[in-house]
């Protein structure tokens, strides 16, 4: 039944492309807006800080372990769930973490159904694939052991963001993009999830992550 | 230096003050105004109700009557645009559609012929109030002559424009939409005269008849003491 | 077209009628200009933008065919399947199907329009599968058993007390804290997000080289509702297909500014087939249902095509007087507006006005605002005149018939004038006719001796006077 409609649909369109008049392309596709250009921390911040998550940038493998003990205790973080990344391991993300008392989830521990495992997990800390200046965003990307629900399950969503990893804006992203086979997702998250929905009053901390907390690494 | 006057019918038999105030603002910029007899209607009220064909036999009488003139001058954008549209309701081979190429080409709204023809902006027009301007859809949007109007009031000695909330938002009134859809045109003109008199202003201008009509006489049914004011009659003020 | 008794006049006059109603559309529309003068308004380069996302629209629909079998063999080979579907109900029937095959009880929906067009919900309900709105205003206005008013903001004409009474009686929570009334909303749809069989989304652009849906959203309940359920399915219309990722930048270069007045939402998503081998989470199975519904009709038709263009960032609605002072369910379509008044009458399943094309003033902010580049007050005209067809009303022929004659057309006006110069008696004796209407809430200046009269007098006291001042 669906093959029918397929080629149905395919030849009406082919009869209706046929024809002369079709609006031929006023200017060049694939023309991109020139980027600004900018890659770094000063940049991402100041609009980071207007959106919501906040950031703190560390400027050693030290500086970095104890912004996650802080962050943790600020936000009265039990048990975490990670993703399997070389810049948390960068930073001794997980042992840091357990020895601060953190219950921690390794991809590995977790279960068939994954999402609803996390509902009552604190705390997802990530990597990113890249991270955005201009918009202030962080770029995630799935694969085994970098799993959907962590950055989007918990009430906290911490990210790690070194230096190396930060691009201008969203045409360069999807030009790093278009070299590679896609992921199966790629989530570009700019803010903490929010809505206007009742009478454009904007509430922040919807669906998504309640506070979104950003680790620069300076020095990687 | 002669120029045809284009009157929209609106202004030959509501609001003659329109085309007098034209025509002496022609003639303070030493261009005499000619009025060809015969004169009827443009039309666009038959092409917006989706007969273009209604339009076609109008055009012809439009551009026999005109064809002989240099410039054709008309206090209206939206009569303006609608003789812009004359040349497409003729088949390409069709010798009328070159005939009405010629005098489109020569039709200008009136804050176009002054600006653009005649590089005037200062016509020498005195008029000491506190107005506030109506830019009207069809001489903004459609007809892309709204920065023409602007520049010319800039001009006017004596004259405040003082801001309007939501400038650009139609008066509602759309030909035939007033009387087929008379609740929401009513609707959407009260919020006009809200923002008009809200804006404290004495005066309203706009650059089109229509709107000058429906906006003067909701002013006028309220008991509003805002006078509405057509461009020309703003170019006008302290002549003769 | 199809022929409809709906009448936009009718509900348009009831809907102004609404007081309260007003008010909360007039405060909603008072927000999004203020989002508009801050974004659109204020981009230096929004017509270089427009410019590239025009051309890449264009692109779409002149290779249209092309883009779509490129699309099906990219997503099957991300281990998604593709479905096409001819109308509505098939399109409603398949995606049952999926469901009910395999045993899917509860689904979580993002919003999407064209889940609206072809009725899934009712159609999921009758099926006995549960499926639960997640879009905050999508959820207000399930609970409330009502249509969207607004294709970006679904409850845009709900006030908060509103939505607090709706929570009481169907939620047993008590609020009128609209921080406190999204807390409310999000506690009860986590349950369901982490509980769905499956989750439904739309799809704001397809890219055809890699198979990717993209869906843009603030609340995050999308992201949720793809990548929680083992099965996603993302629902489009056949025209939201880009060649390239390089040609989806443009259109997001320019979508969310035009919809929200952001840069960029919250969550933008890019979801390219089912999970990979090894990966923990994610659709387990993935499938991208595409919608005709008359678009390929639209596609063949040279002078309406360009509608196929939209890209459904409301701009057209959020700028039109008519939208603005009636609201999106007066219009009795999925969409409304202008877009909704081109589209909706030439879809196959059309609803709403046929005649939906005469309610305008023609005032073009709606081609101002467009973001891709749709000469609305174009196509609305072709559509006029192709109604027109059927036949036009006595007023329109007698007036144009008037027209051809000067000395009757002059005549005409001269007997109006002795007879009833202020048309008060005509408007008395019948009210309900053109002149009646006019004259509601106008006091008309009257029927004027003729300026072509005045004239020669004119002329003469001008040329005596000496040209200039």
């Amino acid at each position: 039944m669906n093959a029918r409609a397929r080629s149905a649909i395919l030849s009406r369109l082919r009869a209706a492309t046929a024809g002369p008049g079709l609006p031929r392309p006023s200017a060049p596709v694939g023309l991109r807006r020139p980027g600004r250009g900018v890659a770094d921390f000063e940049t991402f911040a100041a609009v980071l800080a207007t959106l919501g998550p906040t950031f703190e940038l560390a400027r050693s493998a030290e500086e970095a372990r104890t912004a996650l003990i802080g962050t943790a205790a600020r936000h009265e973080v039990k048990t975490a769930v990670r993703w399997e990344h070389p810049d948390l391991d960068a930073v001794d993300a997980p042992s840091v973490l357990a020895g601060a008392g953190v219950a921690m989830i390794a991809p590995e521990e977790l279960p068939d159904r994954v999402c609803p495992s996390l509902a009552a997990v604190d705390m997802g800390i990530t990597g990113v694939a890249y991270a955005l200046c201009a918009t202030g965003s962080l770029i995630l990307a799935a694969g085994p052991g970098r799993e959907r629900g962590t950055a989007l399950v918990p009430r906290l969503h911490v990210a790690l963001v070194p230096r190396s990893r930060l691009l201008p804006d969203l045409p360069a992203l999807f030009d790093r993009l278009a070299g590679q086979p896609m992921p199966s997702a790629v989530n570009c998250v700019s803010g903490v999830s929010s809505t206007g929905d009742i009478e454009f009053v904007y509430v922040r901390g919807v669906h998504g992550p309640l506070a979104v907390h950003v680790i620069g690494l300076d020095w990687l | 230096m002669e120029a045809f006057l284009f009157i929209p019918c609106l202004v030959e038999h509501v609001l003659p003050q329109v085309g007098e105030a034209t025509a002496v603002v022609l003639s303070k910029v030493g261009v005499s105004p000619v009025l060809p007899k015969g004169q009827t209607c443009c039309g666009q009220f038959a092409y917006k109700r989706g007969r273009p064909d209604l339009v076609r036999p109008l055009a012809r009488k439009f551009i026999a009557l005109f064809e002989d003139a240099r410039a054709i001058v008309c206090p209206s954008g939206s009569c303006t645009a609608m003789v812009r549209r004359y040349p497409g309701l003729f088949a390409e081979d069709d010798p009328w559609r070159a005939r009405a190429e010629a005098v489109a080409a020569r039709t200008f709204e009136l804050g176009q012929y002054l600006v653009d023809e005649l590089a005037l902006t200062d016509v020498g027009a005195r008029l000491p109030l506190r107005a506030v301007l109506h830019a009207s859809c069809q001489t903004t949007r459609v007809l892309g002559a709204g920065e023409q109007t602007e520049r010319l009031l800039a001009h006017v000695a004596g004259l405040t424009l003082v801001p309007l909330a939501r400038p650009e938002r139609c008066c509602g009134f759309g030909g035939a939409f007033s009387v087929d859809y008379p609740e929401i045109s009513q609707a959407i003109l009260e919020e006009k005269v809200d923002d008009v008199i809200q804006s404290g202003a004495d005066a309203v201008i706009t650059a089109e008849p229509s709107c000058l009509l429906n906006i003067g006489s909701a002013l006028a049914k309220r008991e509003v003491s805002v006078r509405p004011l057509h461009l020309a009659e703003v170019l006008a003020g302290g002549a003769i | 077209m199809s022929a409809s008794k709906y009448d936009f006049g009718k509900a348009a006059a009831k809907a102004l009628g609404d007081r309260e109603s007003r008010a909360v559309l007039a405060k909603a529309i008072g927000h999004i200009r203020v989002l508009r003068r801050r974004s659109v308004d204020a981009m230096p380069d929004f017509a270089e933008r427009r410019t590239r996302a025009v051309a890449v629209r264009e692109a779409t629909l002149a290779r249209l065919p092309d883009l779509l079998e490129t699309l099906e063999a990219s997503v099957t080979a991300a281990g998604g399947m593709v479905h096409f579907a001819e109308d509505a109900p098939s399109a409603a029937r398949c995606i049952t199907r999926l469901l009910t095959d395999r045993d899917v009880k509860l689904v979580v929906k993002g919003k999407s329009m064209v889940s609206e067009e072809i009725g899934l919900n009712e159609a999921l309900e009758r099926a006995g599968i549960e499926a639960v709105e997640t879009d905050l205003g999508e959820y207000i206005i399930q609970l409330a058993g009502e249509k969207p008013s607004h294709i970006l903001a679904p409850a845009l004409h709900v006030s908060k007390e509103q939505v607090s009474e709706l929570f009481d009686r169907k939620l047993g929570r008590k609020s009128t804290d609209i921080p406190e009334m999204t807390r409310i909303a999000r506690d009860s749809l986590r349950r369901k997000f982490l509980a769905a069989d499956a989750g439904v989304t739309g799809c704001n652009i397809a890219v055809a080289a890699t198979g990717t849906v993209i869906v843009l959203e603030n609340e995050g309940n999308i992201r949720l509702s793809a990548s929680c359920p083992p099965i996603h399915i993302a629902l489009m219309s056949l025209e939201k297909v880009v060649g390239t990722l390089a040609d989806a930048a443009a259109v997001l270069d320019i979508l969310p500014p035009s919809a929200t007045g952001q840069t960029l939402p919250v969550h933008l998503s890019l979801f390219t087939g089912a999970r990979r081998e090894g990966e923990r989470d994610g659709p387990r199975e993935m499938h991208l249902v595409i919608l005709d519904n008359g678009r390929s009709k639209i596609l063949a038709d040279p002078l309406l095509r360009s509608i196929l263009k939209c890209i459904r960032c409301g701009a057209c609605l959020n700028v039109c007087p008519v939208y603005q002072s009636v609201g999106g369910h007066a219009y009795g379509s999925v969409y409304p507006g202008p877009m909704g008044s081109v589209l909706s009458p030439l879809l196959t399943d059309a609803a709403g006005d046929a005649r939906q094309p005469f309610a305008c003033t023609h005032c073009a902010a709606c081609a101002a605002a467009c973001p891709a580049g749709i000469d609305h007050p174009a196509l609305l005209q072709e559509m006029r005149r192709r109604l027109s067809a059927e036949g036009t009303d006595a007023a329109t022929r007698a007036f144009a018939a008037l027209a051809r004659s000067p000395w009757m057309f002059a005549g005409a006006a001269a007997v109006a004038r002795s007879a009833d110069p202020g048309l008060t008696r005509v408007a008395g004796m019948a009210p309900d006719s053109p002149v009646g209407r006019f004259l509601r809430g106008r006091v008309f200046p009257g029927l004027s001796r003729p300026f072509s009269r005045r004239f020669k007098a004119l002329a003469r006291r001008l040329s005596r006077h000496g040209g200039r001042s």
